[in-house]
């Protein structure tokens, strides 16, 4: 068990950012790391809906979790190494906690209920289920609480993001313009033709006629032009990354 | 004698109806959890959500419009209808090229925050939430028009319950949690939907005994069918060839010009792409959306042929044109096959709805409230209000559901692709790529765009009948270009503001 270093999964929830207080002071007791985790929910969810989940689980979200952890552990001497995960947030947080053979997951639990740990689960408690080192989990007093809040927001505000200059100048968005002007001289040519050469449209050929014929090509120049739009814009973020 | 769809109640089709809807939200509940709580997933890597994004997608799109409403159009308009699939899917390729990367990239909310992110403006703001609550709730009307219809013969219950139990079960969900993971409810009904379609255009194939090519090319040479009536009415080359509904050519360029623009528009399809981690998982969902909404779009003039087909040869007869895929379903796989398919649709529209009131009504509170009225108290209240805006929605949605009564789904379809396209789309364009446009120049764009689209929609022949002032039965071709004109005039009457960040 001792050894190992402590894991901070961490989604700026009010419950994490006490927990980040209590990592932080058990790492520097046991003179060990800390290894702060964040997990990204792959489910798309719409606004409203991202909405509900913060509230029911105390999200805050002009604050940066990962931020608050880092700068916690180093006023306090502790090494820290950032990790990020995509997948199921509990399954990622027992993977991460193997895979880098920590002692100890220390993580907040807002205890949802009712209509909350029916739609979004109880990831403290599937945590300590399946993880095979010891887990602490966190459920602060409403002052523990207001406490941790003052403290990140004191030191944790979050970032803004790019702007629209950053993606309108790129290479990639140049060529899927090109692409599409491609396109909308084909859909026009069609759009003429269906409103003011009917005849042609009628015309038979191959058992079907030319409308008929064009209108499906049209959606299967769509469909071969997003794939190779897709291909090339993949690989250009492949170099880019790599 | 042909016959058409029954109203009476069907005990088989409640129950099978019940069991789809309740399976439906049953599974959009364990995944949900189980994307917090589960210790893998089943599927490999991580390509799981933005196939599951884009499959759902394809779901916020392929509602009750593309399904009951083209098949419909198809099947008593012939190519007209058509035009309608084309149009849908080349709106995509706008959003995937010019609209979606640029608006994700920006890590903005709402339609209003990208507009927002250049021109600090709360007017800029206001206007835009405006035009999103009134394109949300134009899109809203034909899917209620879709289950008010569909609820008919399925369950014998009158066309106003339709309406009513969509709008009561989301207004419900909404009020109660806030959380039914539409995702997922997408993601189901598109695969419910696909498999529903290719079982029907298999079906018809199988009866009429023809492969695909002969089945239609023996439309041209045989003619078609009015499927009101069962008597073959139409010569093949006016059948299948533009011009039998749209017979003023501007009329038609009119739709195609609304449908290419529209999708880019649509608040509900811009606020997905805000729905995954990163830009190109959004690129990524959006090409799965194009390749399965292509496939359906093909398969769905089998459908509406299918269903003139037969009832040229007297198997039945169409009363109202949404019903022309369910009158099908009944023809080619008896009373559980009806039920079947018609509980997809209702499920569909159910999906639909749901998305779209969440998606627009959390937009608009966002907008409204947490913005423009700066009450940025707590995110409590912020959730409160933003379920009241659904309430709300609903409440005007199942209203002017009940009042167009008996219109077509896909033709509604496109008035809403009108007013999006016409008053969204010269902002956003002037947004992304125009450094000359000012706020004031958005502004004058968004309302004439939403004013004059609104207003020859009411005097065209859809709402006065022969004695029309406005002779297009679909306002694109003049409000969009009018939308152009006023922002890009205004923009250079006035001068730009001076950034402040």
């Amino acid at each position: 068990m001792n050894g190992g270093r402590i894991l901070l999964p961490t989604d700026s929830s009010l419950p994490a950012l006490a927990a980040t207080i209590e990592a932080v002071k058990l790492a520097k007791e046991r003179k060990t790391g800390l290894i702060i985790l964040y997990v990204t929910e792959t489910a798309p969810t719409v606004q409203l809906e991202m909405q509900a989940g913060n509230v029911a689980l105390k999200r805050c979200k002009d604050i940066d979790g990962i931020l608050f952890a880092k700068k916690l552990a180093a006023e306090e001497g502790v090494d820290v190494e950032e990790v990020a995960r995509e997948g199921p947030v509990a399954g990622e947080i027992v993977n991460v906690a193997k895979a880098m053979s920590v002692s100890t997951i220390v993580l907040g639990s807002s205890r949802p209920h009712g209509m909350t740990e029916l739609y979004l689960g109880d990831v403290a408690k599937s945590v300590a289920r399946m993880a095979q080192c010891e887990v602490i989990t966190i459920n602060p007093t409403p002052e523990q609480g207001k406490k941790a809040l003052e403290l990140a927001r004191s030191i944790a505000k979050r970032e803004i993001p790019k702007t629209v200059e950053h993606i309108t100048t790129t290479k990639q968005f140049k060529v899927g313009l090109g692409l599409f002007t491609i396109f909308t001289v084909i859909y026009a040519v069609f759009m003429v033709m269906g409103s003011y050469d009917r005849s042609l449209m009628g015309q038979h050929i191959l058992g079907l006629n030319v409308g008929l014929l064009l209108g499906m090509l049209v959606i299967l120049i769509a469909i071969v032009m997003a794939v190779m739009f897709n291909r090339y814009a993949s690989a250009m973020e492949k170099k880019q990354e790599g | 004698m042909a016959s058409a769809l029954t109203n009476d109640f069907k005990p088989i089709a409640f129950a099978l109806f019940v069991v789809i809807v309740m399976i439906t939200l049953a599974i959009s509940v364990y995944f949900s959890r189980r994307v917090r709580t589960a210790g893998h997933y089943y599927t490999a890597g991580g390509g799981v959500k933005w196939f599951v994004n884009g499959v759902a997608f394809a779901g916020d799109y392929l509602s009750a419009a593309s399904f009951l409403g083209i098949a419909g159009m198809i099947a008593f308009s012939g190519y007209d209808g058509f035009i309608y699939g084309i149009g849908f899917l080349a709106g995509w390729i706008v959003a995937l090229f010019l609209i979606a990367e640029p608006l994700r990239v920006m890590g903005k909310f709402t339609f209003a925050d990208a507009l927002v992110s250049k021109f600090k403006s709360k007017w800029v703001r206001l206007a835009a939430a405006i035009s999103t609550l009134i394109v949300s709730i134009f899109y809203l009307i034909p899917q209620m028009v879709g289950a008010g219809t569909i609820i008919q013969p399925l369950l014998g219950f009158p066309y106003e319950w339709g309406v009513l139990i969509v709008g009561g079960i989301v207004i419900l969900i909404v009020a109660t949690a806030g959380m039914v993971s539409t995702t997922w409810v997408q993601f189901i009904k598109a695969i419910l939907l696909l498999i529903a379609v290719i079982g029907l255009t298999i079906g018809v194939l199988a009866v009429a005994g023809q492969d695909p090519i002969n089945f239609i090319s023996q439309f041209i040479t045989n003619g078609a069918s009015n499927p009101k009536t069962g008597v073959m009415t139409y010569t093949g080359d006016a059948f299948m060839s533009p011009g039998l509904k749209y017979k003023d050519p501007l009329d038609f360029m009119s739709l195609m010009v609304a449908l290419l623009l529209g999708t880019a528009a649509l608040p509900h399809i811009l606020i997905r792409y805000y729905t995954v981690p990163k830009p190109s998982d959004a690129r990524k969902s959006t090409v799965v959306a194009i390749i399965l909404m292509g496939l359906f779009y093909i398969l769905m003039l089998y459908l509406g042929l299918g269903a003139n087909y037969f009832a040229g040869q007297g198997k039945f007869i169409i009363t109202d044109s949404n019903l022309a895929a369910p009158t099908l379903a009944n023809f080619i796989g008896g009373e559980m096959f009806f039920a079947l398919i018609s509980s997809i649709a209702f499920a569909t529209i159910l999906g639909t709805v749901s998305g779209l009131i969440m998606a627009a009504a959390g937009a608009i509170a966002h907008d409204i409230y947490t913005e423009i009225l700066g009450k940025k108290k707590s995110d409590k209240a912020a959730l409160r209000v933003s379920k009241m805006t659904a309430v709300g929605v609903g409440l005007i949605a199942i209203l002017l559901g009940i009042l167009m009564k008996g219109q077509n789904v896909a033709f509604l379809v496109g008035l809403a692709f009108a007013i999006a396209a016409s008053a969204n789309i010269p902002a956003l364009i002037g947004t992304l790529f125009w450094k000359r446009a000012t706020d004031k120049g958005i502004i004058a764009g968004i309302i004439v765009g939403l004013a004059s689209s609104l207003l020859l929609i009411a005097i065209s022949p859809t709402f006065m009948a022969d004695g029309a002032w406005f002779s297009l039965t679909n306002p694109g071709i003049i409000s969009v270009p009018l939308g152009f004109v006023a922002m890009i005039g205004v923009s250079l009457g006035t001068k730009p503001k001076v950034q402040t960040t």
